[in-house]
């Protein structure tokens, strides 16, 4: 896949964020993700990731520099449509963060409820992703009777009902098993495929190894190596030119 | 439009929700709005009728001399021809029975009392009175003492002192009309602030959550600002009757304690209030709950 040919999705173009306690979170960040591309975000504690979700969600902004989402400048996003620009990214964190009062049908369903979707579009479409993520027999569960895979799966339900075009994770298998992560890591690949921007916080390294997906690894706010991994020697063997598109 | 109908049906739901969820805390906002309203209502209505008795007592001659009821028009003349010879008066305007027995009728109907029986056909029953004004008022005291030594002379009635004390009353609980409202409505949207951020916290996870997927302001906030003015009609509506039904009970009771006291009183009937009274009770609701409302908001929802 030639990501050089293909639409930017995002586009960080030299962004600093220094926090109002004066901690320097990202430092000159300058990178670029196709669209459909898969990317994995990882780096130290501390380096800047979740500072980076916070950025692309426009939760935070910038102190200096420019972020780019589908050809649109996030500073120039009024504060009345930050919500409807957030409507194109779906997210999931490493706390579920499902309702424990719904059902795993009505978690689902709220993302769209909330959204104005009449009953018959919730019923459908719920229903169908709920057989997408496994879970159409735990559609009347309660998530305190779910796996933390499941739970994991619901959120990711929720993430995908109202069809973004990114999907941000942020270290969604960092409170799983090994099994219950590799079935969330085939299911963003799957959402992947089927033509969705995704991209992955997350410390785990075998895992990213083994999939040999893009990596972006942040050093203390900035992209310290950008490629492929692809072996268990931990090298990046091919890097990827972001700079031009 | 669906889409519309849906959202505001669903603000409507989660409203009821959030007022469900912390029924003590709903039922203390809307009590001290009551309360507060209450208060501020019934200093309003004194100095709305206080203004009312200054504003009749203006129209008013400053110095009224009544005759006994048994001097007739004919020997009143008498009395007539020495009030008009006295060189400290101004003017002096006759008032025949039949016409004091009107102003009484009219007086009476008025106050919403016309169903009391008087012998309106028998005007031997009033009097005959004169409505005088002095072309200095250092004179009162010394006229008025002098009228009395007049044969016939009943009593001589100034309203210098009453309309002197109605204005300090006036004035004073204006004052507190005002202050009241300052500190009461301050207290008032303190504890309904404090009520809807406790289900703002109650919901943080939702609206969490509801901010990640992009849901609307609208949807957002809606429940929120719902629950304020939800009190604060509640509060409006319960402090009307109230306050309705203690001015009614008040207006029951002069009724039927005849003396002076009451001649003096003129309360204003409540049904010439009541559209004002509820609509400035709705609108301080209203007003309290959303400015309640929205600090919580902009508090506590970021987006
Ligand atoms: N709201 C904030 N205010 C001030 N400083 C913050 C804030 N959020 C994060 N930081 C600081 O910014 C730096 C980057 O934090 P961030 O959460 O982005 O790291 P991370 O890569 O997600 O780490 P982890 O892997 O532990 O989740 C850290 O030094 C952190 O202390
Ligand atoms: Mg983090």
């Amino acid at each position: 896949m030639d990501i050089l040919k293909q639409k930017t999705m995002i586009w960080f173009d030299r962004v600093q964020k220094t926090y109002p306690n004066g901690v320097e979170a990202i430092r000159n960040l300058d990178f670029r993700i196709a669209d459909g591309e898969f990317v994995f975000l990882m780096g130290a504690s501390g380096a800047g990731k979740s500072t980076l979700i916070k950025l692309l969600m426009k939760e935070e902004e910038p102190s200096h520099g420019r972020i780019f989402v589908n050809g649109r400048t996030l500073a120039k996003i009024r504060r009345g449509a930050i919500q409807k620009y957030r409507r194109n990214i779906g997210v999931v964190f490493q706390d579920f963060r499902l309702l424990e009062r719904k059902t795993v049908f009505e978690n689902v369903a709220f993302a769209m409820e909330i959204l104005g979707a009449s009953r018959r579009e919730i019923e459908e479409r719920v229903s169908l992703v709920l057989e997408l993520m496994g879970l159409a027999a735990k559609k009347d569960e309660y998530p305190a009777h779910l796996s933390g895979g499941e739970q994991q799966r619901v959120a990711l339900a929720r993430a995908i009902i109202n069809t973004p075009k990114i999907l941000i994770a942020d270290e969604p298998t960092g409170n799983l098993d090994p099994e219950n992560a590799e079935q969330i890591m085939q299911l963003l690949l799957r959402i992947n495929e089927r033509g969705t921007t995704v991209l992955v916080a997350t410390h785990a390294q075998h895992m990213v190894q083994e999939l040999g997906k893009r990596v972006i690894y942040l050093d203390h706010g900035t992209v310290g190596q950008d490629g492929i991994v692809q072996t268990e020697q931990e090298t990046m063997i091919s890097e990827v030119d972001t700079d031009e598109t | 439009m669906k889409r519309k109908l849906r959202g505001i049906q669903y603000i409507l739901k989660q409203s009821i929700e959030n007022l469900a969820r912390n029924w003590y805390m709903l039922l203390a906002s809307v009590f001290v709005l009551f309360a507060s309203l209450c208060i501020m209502g019934t200093l309003g209505l004194a100095s709305v009728n206080a203004q009312h008795i200054l504003d009749e007592q203006a129209g008013r001659p400053e110095m009224e001399i009544s005759c006994f009821t048994s001097v007739t028009e004919d020997a009143a003349d008498l009395i007539e021809k020495t009030i008009l010879e006295d060189p400290r008066i101004q003017s002096c305007n006759r008032v025949s029975r039949a016409e004091n027995l009107k102003k009484l009728t009219d007086w009476l109907a008025e106050i919403g009392m016309s169903e009391i029986e008087y012998p309106t056909e028998d005007s031997s029953y009033t009097r005959v009175s004169f409505d005088v004004t002095l072309k200095d008022k250092a004179d009162m005291g010394q006229f008025q003492a002098d009228m009395l030594k007049v044969s016939g002379v009943e009593e001589v009635e100034s309203n210098q002192t009453v309309r002197a004390y109605i204005t300090d009353l006036r004035n004073g609980v204006r004052t507190g009309t005002y202050v009241s409202l300052v500190v009461l409505g301050f207290l008032s949207v303190l504890l309904m602030y404090n009520t809807i951020r406790l289900t703002v916290f109650a919901r943080k996870k939702e609206l969490h959550i509801m901010k990640y997927v992009g849901a609307s302001h609208s949807y957002m906030r809606g429940p929120f600002v719902m629950e304020g003015i939800v009190i604060g009609l509640s509060g409006a509506f319960l402090a009307f009757l109230a306050v309705r039904a203690a001015y009614m009970y008040f207006c029951a009771y002069l009724a039927h304690s005849a003396g002076p006291v009451q001649e003096l009183i003129t309360v204003l009937p409540f049904e010439n209030l009541a559209f004002k009274l509820l609509g400035l009770f709705v609108l301080g609701g209203v007003i309290t709950g959303l400015s309640a409302s929205m600090l919580a908001i902009k508090r506590y929802i970021k987006v």
